[in-house]
């Protein structure tokens, strides 16, 4: 199967943020959404995905808490406000690039 | 016995804050039980779904490589530190330029008018002038590592004077350079006590100006890969 070794400098932050568009999560439930949705075609090593993951913390663009559950303290990760924004903005982005390079590609004149 | 995601945490977080340490120590143990139980689910033995979680987690020499880019080292921890505490680097300078104006002052009142200086002027401007601005350019990079670290707030009053200060002394470094050339031209047997006073006080302010860099410099370099991570 194919699969894409992600630069974390490009895509991931945008796709933890929308992993996180549908609500509050884990780590482990991030790196397995982000995998299952792209049928395993995004790969990466699940230990980049904490320091990503931290930056759009350190940045507001998600924030975290802990809840104990089964005995075990947890840390759950949230989209801010301001994620949500940076989210629609990369969104876009990605559409215009996408398009491009679909145009050039796909031979449109 | 240290198990084998210790091992990964250990290696990926060397050299690292201990801050630091302890966050990534908690998510990274916390995805790889998560990991472990999901492929036991799957029919894995215990064995089995630990190496299989420990792979997906990547190679940890590389995992260091990146998290050294995006978390604070040891190093950083201890920049950072000296940041905090008050910028006395700052408020050393602008005492160094109060000295310097004290001296300066001293020398145009006491010292004899028409000494013979045998020094280029181009030479002497040069070098103040670019003393002056290496000086505003790490002030200005000061506050924004301040800013950029979330240190503390830019003391703005502080920041202005300095600006000021360095604007007003810069034709008075032109005096305190000739000065120094002519002391270090003058042989060691013919010092005066004034004259040993002054070049501590030039060899202080040149050493201070690198300590200041030093610590800049880093952070610098810090920040950049940061946003560039």
């Amino acid at each position: 199967m194919y699969t894409c070794t992600m630069n974390l400098k490009g895509s991931l932050p945008a796709l933890i943020l929308e992993t996180l568009t549908r609500g509050s999560s884990h780590g482990y439930e991030i790196a397995t959404v982000i995998k299952r949705k792209s049928a395993g075609v995004l790969d990466f090593k699940e230990g980049t995905l904490y320091p990503a993951l931290h930056t759009l913390e350190r940045d507001g663009l998600v924030e975290s808490h802990t809840e104990l559950e089964n005995g075990r303290t947890r840390r759950y990760y949230k989209l801010t406000e301001k994620g949500s924004k940076h989210l629609e903005k990369s969104k876009l982005e990605w559409q215009k690039m996408s398009s491009a390079i679909s145009n050039v590609l796909g031979g449109a004149t | 016995m240290i198990s084998k995601i210790e091992t990964w945490i250990f290696t990926a977080t060397h050299g690292l804050a201990q801050q630091e340490i302890q966050r990534i120590k908690a998510d990274v143990q916390q995805h790889f039980a998560d990991a472990c139980l999901a492929y036991q689910e799957k029919g894995l033995t215990i064995s089995e779904a630990e190496a299989r979680a420990l792979a997906d987690l990547g190679d940890a020499a590389l995992a260091q490589q990146r998290y050294r880019v995006v978390y604070f080292t040891q190093d950083d921890e201890y920049r950072l530190q000296k940041l905090k505490m008050k910028s006395w680097w700052s408020e050393l300078t602008l005492a160094g330029y109060l000295l310097l104006f004290g001296f300066v002052a001293y020398n145009m009142i006491v010292q004899p008018q028409g000494q013979n200086v045998s020094i280029s002027t181009r030479e002497v401007n040069f070098w103040s002038g670019l003393i002056s601005v290496v000086w505003l350019l790490a002030l200005l990079f000061e506050v924004r590592l301040k800013k950029f670290f979330a240190v503390q707030a830019p003391n703005h009053q502080v920041f202005w004077i300095q600006v000021l200060a360095i604007f007003l002394a810069h034709p008075f470094l032109i005096g305190l350079f000739s000065e120094a050339k002519m002391i270090l031209e003058t042989p060691l047997t013919s010092y005066l006590p004034f004259d040993v006073l002054r070049l501590i006080f030039v060899c202080g302010i040149t050493f201070f100006s690198f300590k200041w860099l030093q610590m800049q410099l880093p952070l610098t370099i810090k920040a950049i890969r940061r946003l560039r991570a």
